[in-house]
């Protein structure tokens, strides 16, 4: 559907790239050569990541899994919302689907599961990346504010399917059996397979999103938001494209569900908590907007701040993250990253240096 | 099932739309005009619901509380749009939501600390402290209830009046219509959206005190109005206070029927219903078509 | 790391040395065992930071730990386990939040009766919000047992009960459940190391289901939220029901968290049935009961229930007033143990306790006991085990009670009436109550 001619490639860019306001389509190209929204960070992180399977305890190992999952899934609502002005409050739900879809289809506990623990993996992204496609034709003929509470919405709704309806297993959840097996040439015990399928989902997602935002696709989405007239003018239809992205990022949530659903193997409504949603919002924005690792960058000192709130403030620890969102929206709302690039050492000596040379000194 | 079983029955729901109405009237207005996606809106209504519960007490009256009460939820969206909203409005919905966000949470600890996390009732006030007997195989109809309901549709004509006979009405609507095409023509916007924002979330409030003695009150009220109000002004149509009216409604005895008619289905019944009506009408079932 | 261990006398020598050579040793470190000798943590306790203890390089250090990978702090030599840490995973927040409170508090009082310490060792808690959410269930469990737990108690919800269960199901930390009802957790999931000192939904509700068959009445509809702790408790009441010949009308289950039943007024009005018997808890049982009231429908068809009234009187008012309902507690019970524990809980918190309190005053006094039958050696877990279950709650408030084989109270139940703001004791309608522990492999 997307290979056109390439002129026509050209005017969708050039398209996006008059049309965007403060994130203009040239500023992204050039950002994207840079490092920094590369997947060359990767070389940098993947290899403690690796070493930590060996040397560090089964507890903290599962808690850098959650911290790889909801990277995962940051990433994902990061190139909804951030790229296509798509802002879903209804992420939870598809990563509940997942787990769930996980739960019952791999990970049983009476009797022979249906899959093999890696299909049952893939096959439950692919349920909620169905059910994001089947939500998105509905969810996506809306706009903006209305996107928003009908994501929102439907995040609900799933909270309720699974709740009420008895194959589900009600407010009580589901305890999963399936879990990775021990190898046991490496010395590996099953949970530490776990943590190994989390860190190579993670790299494989971050160069997924690379490759998204990189791909004709990602342009595509992106002008889908910018410069939707013109889009259409030049024979695109929208909304193939929005729904492509959503359904993608669904089953890339989805994905990330069966993940969390092996983490303790056990699932449970609570998971398509609307909070969690926000909270998956609260990521994108801290770490920065449309930036590949933005979002995991959020994720880290979401969850990082989460932990030391909880322990250290166990009555009112939702203050902190409360303040938090206030903060990073009122004076922060492009993001640490962001703020980080201002914060070069470079542009620091050229301060300095015009400081001094300042003649009203 | 009887005639009377379920004339009964669209009595409560719309008693249960009546109130959602004032919620979610005030929020479409917010998201109309201002362009805000305003998380922290059924937090208004739970400071709506705890300041009754607790001013009725200091007062001794629920009489006395409410004008407190409505002037003290005034006062604090006055005080959070000047010290926080107005920076935002420009910004896009993804900084709206992570600020609102931040508020659901700041709001919910600050109800925590300004009283406690116990759940406390509150008798219906004085002359309407009792119930209409209907019947043998009909329970009683407690009297504040179509209290609230009347109120609640009085209110609805004020709002109609307010917004189809005023100049502030007048205002309002070109505001949503043609931001700036209004400010063109000399309106003062910051103004109007301040005076937009207050009168939502002091609706809001209202309907959290006139549903204590119904509902009593509890932590978590917030989440629970704020995404059915989400619904109703989904389907309503965003900044008409018609549409999120007979909205409001629909949704509120589909709901109460549901759980008669489709027990299995209660909790996803009204979304299937939004789901339905974004088919049908993706700007709004009630929205005017462009 | 430990910064316990920094405070007061102990050098911080230890520390700042176990910092630059990199903390605990290889082998530890493979070996996996470090949740004994050594251990990680992200935070400063709680006691420490708020004493003062900690200075502010120290929370900037642990901050930089933190933003460097969040995860990867250093690995630091416990000192001395002189304190017997206890972690508690309750509700601060939330709808539930105030049930976390009243047991913490009957828990503090019962461990304070004793001098504060326990087995002769002084007790250092370790609290976490569980915000009733049983997705993070699992992780703070972990998280409480990673800070060398070795006894946590919670929850209140049944879902985070299943939530601590998959973590601490098949290993030596000891779980004492001082609420939760689930089946489950002294049923097909129970073990050596789980407790539990209240209930199972079903034990609350059978006795309730044989009492009304009793009183001759022969059909009642039940109705509750649609979620596990409501379905269990219909459950345990229409098996106690049926065995004496009733038979249940209808059952009705209300979509979870609705807060209007004013529509299922209509529904019940309509009911065939002689008496209702309703399941619901804290906030729901405040409105349910109210609008059951203004309904006008306790003349026509009496309410019966567990947990209806209780800690919510006050809410319910009039309303309330004269609704039977069984419990395993009430108010005015007529033992000294009794009436010695409500004057000193209202002397120490200045409100008066409800069941609640008691299931808390009864996990600390059960900790207090065993902590000194193994005199503070708590980590000889099956002596340990053992002496938990050697408890005789002679000096409960609730009367006298033991552990069933499958670790789950067998107690007496007893027939209350609203009354001036307090559940009045009217008779001991069953003895001995036992789950049924069904799955159980302990029985």
């Amino acid at each position: 559907m997307f290979l056109r001619s390439a002129t026509r490639r050209n005017s969708v860019r050039q398209a996006a790239a008059s049309d965007a306001s403060h994130e203009s389509f040239t500023r992204l190209r050039n950002l994207a050569s840079r490092w920094r929204d590369g997947p060359a960070p990767l070389v940098f992180l993947l290899p403690p990541l690796l070493v930590a399977t060996w040397f560090v305890p089964d507890y903290d190992l599962q808690r850098l899994a959650k911290f790889l999952i909801f990277a995962i899934l940051a990433m994902g609502l990061d190139f909804l919302a951030g790229r296509g002005h798509l802002v879903s409050l209804g992420q939870a739900g598809f990563f509940a689907i997942g787990a769930y879809s996980f739960a019952l289809l791999a990970g049983t506990c009476d009797g022979e599961p249906l899959l093999s623990l890696l299909l049952g993996m893939l096959v439950a992204g692919l349920i909620a990346g169905g059910f994001a496609c089947l939500a998105g034709v509905p969810a996506l003929r809306t706009r903006g504010v209305y996107f928003l509470m009908v994501t929102l919405a439907l995040g609900q709704m799933v909270f309720y399917a699974l709740h009420d309806i008895p194959l589900f297993g009600g407010s009580d959840g589901i305890f999963v059996c399936a879990s990775p097996r021990a190898i046991e040439v490496l010395s590996l015990s099953g949970s530490r397979v776990y943590y190994l399928m989390t860190v190579a989902s993670f790299g494989f997602a971050v160069l997924l999103f690379w490759c998204l935002r990189r791909s004709f696709f990602g342009t595509l989405l992106g002008a889908s938001a910018t410069a939707e007239v013109r889009l259409a003018a030049l024979g695109y239809a929208v909304l193939p494209i929005r729904l492509a992205a959503f359904t993608l990022v669904g089953a890339v949530a989805g994905y990330a569900g069966a993940l969390e659903a092996m983490r303790f193997r056990f699932v449970n409504p609570e998971l398509a908590t609307w909070h969690l949603s926000g909270l998956l919002l609260v990521m994108v924005i801290l770490g920065g907007r449309n930036r590949l690792w933005g979002a995991v960058l959020g994720a880290a000192l979401v969850i990082g701040l989460e932990d030391l709130l909880v322990y250290w403030f166990p009555d009112h620890w939702q203050i902190g993250i409360g303040v938090l969102a206030v903060v990073v929206a009122l004076f922060l709302p492009n993001g640490v990253l962001f703020f980080a690039r201002r914060l070069s050492f470079r542009r620091l000596g050229v301060w300095l240096v015009r400081q001094k040379e300042s003649p009203l000194r | 099932m009887s005639f009377e079983f379920l004339l009964l029955q669209v009595l409560n729901g719309l008693h249960h739309g009546l109130l959602l109405f004032l919620v979610a009237g005030g929020l479409s207005l917010i998201f109309g005009l201002l362009g805000v996606v305003n998380l922290a809106h059924g937090s208004f209504y739970m400071f709506g619901a705890w300041l009754a519960w607790w001013a009725s007490g200091v007062f001794g009256s629920y009489w006395l509380a409410l004008p407190v009460l409505l002037v003290l939820v005034a006062l604090g969206a006055f005080g959070l749009e000047r010290a926080l909203f107005r920076y935002i409005y420009d910004k896009p919905h993804l900084v709206h939501v992570l600020l609102t966000y931040g508020l659901v949470l700041l709001l919910d600890e600050a109800r925590s600390l300004l009283w406690d996390d116990d759940v406390h009732g509150l008798e219906a006030p004085p002359p309407f402290a009792r119930s209409l007997e209907l019947g043998e195989d009909l329970p009683d109809y407690p009297v504040w209830r179509l209290v609230v309901s009347g109120f609640c549709l009085l209110l609805a004509l004020g709002l109609w009046w307010l917004s189809s006979r005023t100049r502030f009405g007048a205002a309002v609507r070109a505001g949503v219509e043609r931001r700036e095409m209004a400010e063109g023509l000399g309106i003062d916007t910051p103004r109007l959206f301040l005076l937009v924002f207050v009168l939502g979330a002091t609706l809001a409030g209202l309907a959290g005190a006139l549903a204590t003695p119904i509902a009593s009150v509890y932590p978590g009220l917030d989440a629970q109005v704020l995404i059915l109000s989400f619904v109703v002004v989904v389907v309503g149509g965003i900044g008409s206070l018609s549409g999120a009216f007979f909205a409001a409604l629909v949704i509120g005895v589909a709901d109460t029927l549901a759980r008669d008619l489709v027990p299995a289905f209660a909790g996803v019944a009204v979304y299937l219903l939004m789901f339905a009506a974004l088919v049908w009408r993706p700007e709004g079932v009630l929205a005017k078509r462009n | 790391m430990n910064y316990d261990s920094l405070k007061g006398s102990v050098s911080s020598k230890p520390v700042r040395q176990a910092f630059s050579s990199g903390g605990v040793s290889r082998q530890a470190f493979l070996s996996g065992g470090v949740s004994r000798q050594a251990f990680l943590s992200g935070g400063v306790s709680r006691q420490a930071f708020l004493s003062g203890g900690v200075s502010r390089r120290r929370i900037l250090k642990t901050g930089a730990a933190f933003a460097g990978a969040a995860l990867a702090a250093p690995y630091v030599r416990r000192a001395e386990a002189a304190r017997l840490k206890v972690g508690v995973l309750l509700p601060n927040s939330g709808v539930l939040a105030f049930l976390g409170t009243k047991i913490t508090q009957g828990m503090e009082l019962a461990i304070n009766q004793s001098g504060g310490l326990l087995g002769g060792r002084e007790v250092e808690w370790i609290r976490l919000d569980s915000e009733t959410d049983p997705a993070k269930a699992p992780e703070r469990t972990a998280r409480l047992v990673r800070r060398g737990c070795d006894i946590v108690v919670g929850p209140v919800h049944s879902g985070v009960l299943l939530g601590m269960l998959r973590v601490l199901g098949g290993t030596n930390t000891t779980l004492l459940i001082p609420n939760a009802g689930a089946g489950a957790a002294t049923g097909e999931h129970c073990g050596e190391n789980i407790f539990r000192t209240s209930f199972s939904n079903w034990q609350a509700a059978w006795p309730m289901g044989r009492f009304l068959a009793q009183r001759g009445l022969r059909r009642v509809t039940t109705m509750s939220w649609n979620y596990a702790a409501g379905t269990e408790s219909v459950q345990g009441f229409t098996e106690g029901f049926a065995s004496l010949g009733g038979e249940i009308s209808e059952g009705i289950l209300a979509p979870y968290p609705a807060a209007d039943f004013h529509s299922y007024m209509t529904k019940l009005a309509a009911s065939d049935a002689e008496a209702i018997y309703a399941f619901f808890s804290g906030a729901s049982a405040v409105q349910f009961v109210k609008q059951y009231h203004e309904a006008g429908l306790r003349d026509r068809l009496p309410l019966y229930g567990v947990f209806l009234t209780e800690g919510t009187l006050e809410a319910q008012g009039v309303a309330a007033e004269g609704l039977e309902t069984t419990m395993h507690y009430a108010d005015d019970l007529p033992f000294e143990a009794n009436r010695a524990f409500r004057s000193a809980y209202r002397e120490a918190y200045g409100v008066d306790p409800d069941v609640f309190s008691v299931q808390g005053y009864d996990t600390g006094a059960l900790l207090v006991h065993a902590a000194q039958a193994v005199g503070g050696d708590t980590d000889d877990k099956p002596a340990f085990h053992a002496a938990l279950r050697s408890f005789r709650g002679v000096s409960s408030p609730r009367g006298a009670w033991h552990f069933s084989r499958a670790q789950n109270p067998v107690q007496d139940f007893y027939l209350r009436r609203a009354a001036g703001g307090q559940n009045r004791y009217i008779e001991t309608i069953a003895q001995d109550v036992t789950d049924p522990a069904q799955g159980c492999t302990l029985v």
